[in-house]
């Protein structure tokens, strides 16, 4: 036989009801739908990326060719976070994981979104000479997969030489890393760093550096923000819940009930 | 007539909404549960702004996972269940668990059939929230719940029979507190001249 007393309180408050606060229906809403967004658009920014990825392909291959200054790099990593306004906030959420996966193999953070595999990083991984991604600086994962398959090099003089020698093509094949060495007529070196990967700020010319600290900065920075915005609101709505809605107050409510009630009946009897 | 068909609107069809992420299907599926979720939560801290907190993050988590409902169980319990692992986590981050009380035990039984016809749901639930949060969590398990003792050993990372004098002590502590209720109510009623 079930206990009395588990079975008073199951009875009495087993379906207990409470009416929310009507802020709190505003940060399910909001919370779900960054989350959910983020979920259900990963294979269509996991599709941008490649096709941004390719893009970007392109446009540093006619600027290495070129031996273009900064100025279209830094357009190139601009345009990064154009891909936003395609994706909505999630794309901004798979950036974010992306910058804060740095230490790990910078790469892998694409794989792990969806099926993708861009095969620049498939093919590096692949050479005699280790690209070091642990090498990779602050970047997001698009891009240091990029300049991983295109910057294998390390001192500018073979830069130089080697911009020259690329075509749109090699650019695209798993076997860019080959055909560079081969144009710039060295043996492919066992050596690790002769594959060692540059960070973001690559090295056209002497004393040239791009500037990526901006779009960095503003990812995080917005994420940041979000953040604290996000916050600041479930505070405000703390403050606001304490001083309208107490549960002593609910509790008032019920007892007060109750008394009216008993007095009621306590009448009711007196007149009889 | 309108609104009359959306409120039948068959919790298949509304899961299937909330898995596609439809604001709507969302929305009514809050407003059907929201109230009991709250209350759930309310009974395992004593605290009604953290168990509105506590409720907000089992919704998010529900229309998170909502994919993985296989439609085995109800889909009630499912929630329930997502729900109390989330006060479970708070109560785990707030470390105050298992503070053994020593209380006598009391020899005389209260008088339910009194007690269930006069007491409110809100002094039941006061008497909960003073109980020491070890018994409060095991008798909400156990006894609301409907958990046994090896899943609640499970559940709170404690052994059966832990468990089992966990759920002992809230009871002796609740009978004194029916007992002592039920004398203070007994003499109102006198002193008030019935």
């Amino acid at each position: 036989m079930e206990n009395k007393i588990d079975r008073l309180f199951r009875e009495k408050l087993g379906g207990l009801e409470m009416p929310p606060a009507p802020r709190s229906w505003e940060a399910i809403s909001r919370g779900a739908s960054e989350r959910k967004t983020a979920v259900y658009w990963t294979r269509w920014a996991a599709a941008a990326a490649l096709l941004l990825t390719l893009g970007l392909g392109y446009v540093f291959e006619r600027s290495l060719r070129r031996n273009e200054p900064d100025s279209r790099l830094s357009e190139a990593v601009e345009s990064a976070p154009a891909q936003e306004g395609q994706g909505g906030p999630a794309v901004t959420g798979k950036l974010q994981n992306n910058l804060a996966e740095q230490e790990k193999n910078a790469a892998a953070v694409v794989p792990g979104q969806g099926e993708v595999q861009p095969r620049p990083r498939q093919a590096t991984a692949e050479k005699p000479g280790e690209v070091k991604p642990g090498k990779l600086g602050d970047e997001s994962g698009v891009q240091s997969l990029l300049l991983t398959a295109l910057i294998p090099v390390e001192d500018e003089a073979s830069l130089a030489v080697t911009g020259t020698a690329m075509t749109e093509e090699q650019v695209q094949q798993p076997e860019a890393d080959a055909v560079l060495l081969a144009d710039n007529g060295t043996q492919p070196q066992a050596d690790e760093t002769a594959f060692e990967a540059l960070p973001i700020r690559i090295v056209y010319k002497k004393g040239r550096e791009p500037e990526p600290e901006p779009y960095d900065k503003g990812l995080t920075q917005r994420g940041m923000e979000k953040l604290t915005a996000l916050t600041d609101e479930l505070k405000l709505s703390e403050e606001a819940r304490e001083k309208l809605r107490n549960t002593k107050e609910d509790l008032l409510a019920f007892n007060i009930r109750n008394l009216i009630n008993r007095k009621n009946n306590e009448n009711n009897e007196l007149e009889e | 007539m309108k609104l009359h068909i959306q409120r039948s609107l068959n919790e298949k069809e509304l899961i299937q909404g909330c898995r596609q992420g439809q604001e709507k299907a969302r929305r009514r599926l809050y407003e059907l549960y929201a109230g009991r979720m709250l209350g759930l939560c309310r009974r395992y801290v004593g605290d009604r702004d953290t168990a509105e907190d506590i409720m907000i993050q089992g919704f998010m988590r529900v229309f998170e996972r909502i994919a993985q409902y296989s439609g085995e169980g109800s889909f009630e319990g499912w929630m329930k269940r997502i729900m109390i692992n989330e006060a479970l986590g708070y109560l785990r981050k707030a470390k105050t668990m298992y503070l053994e009380v020593d209380i006598e035990k009391a020899e005389q039984e209260p008088d339910f059939g009194f007690l269930e016809s006069h007491l409110e749901a809100a002094e039941l639930l006061a008497m909960i929230d003073r109980m020491p949060p070890g018994y409060k969590t095991v008798f909400n398990l156990y006894a609301i719940e409907g958990y046994n003792h090896r899943e609640i050993g499970t559940l709170l990372g404690i052994s059966e029979n832990t468990s089992k004098s966990q759920l002992s002590r809230a009871r002796m502590y609740l009978q004194q507190q029916l007992l002592e209720l039920e004398r203070v109510e007994k003499t109102n009623m006198q002193q008030n001249g019935k």
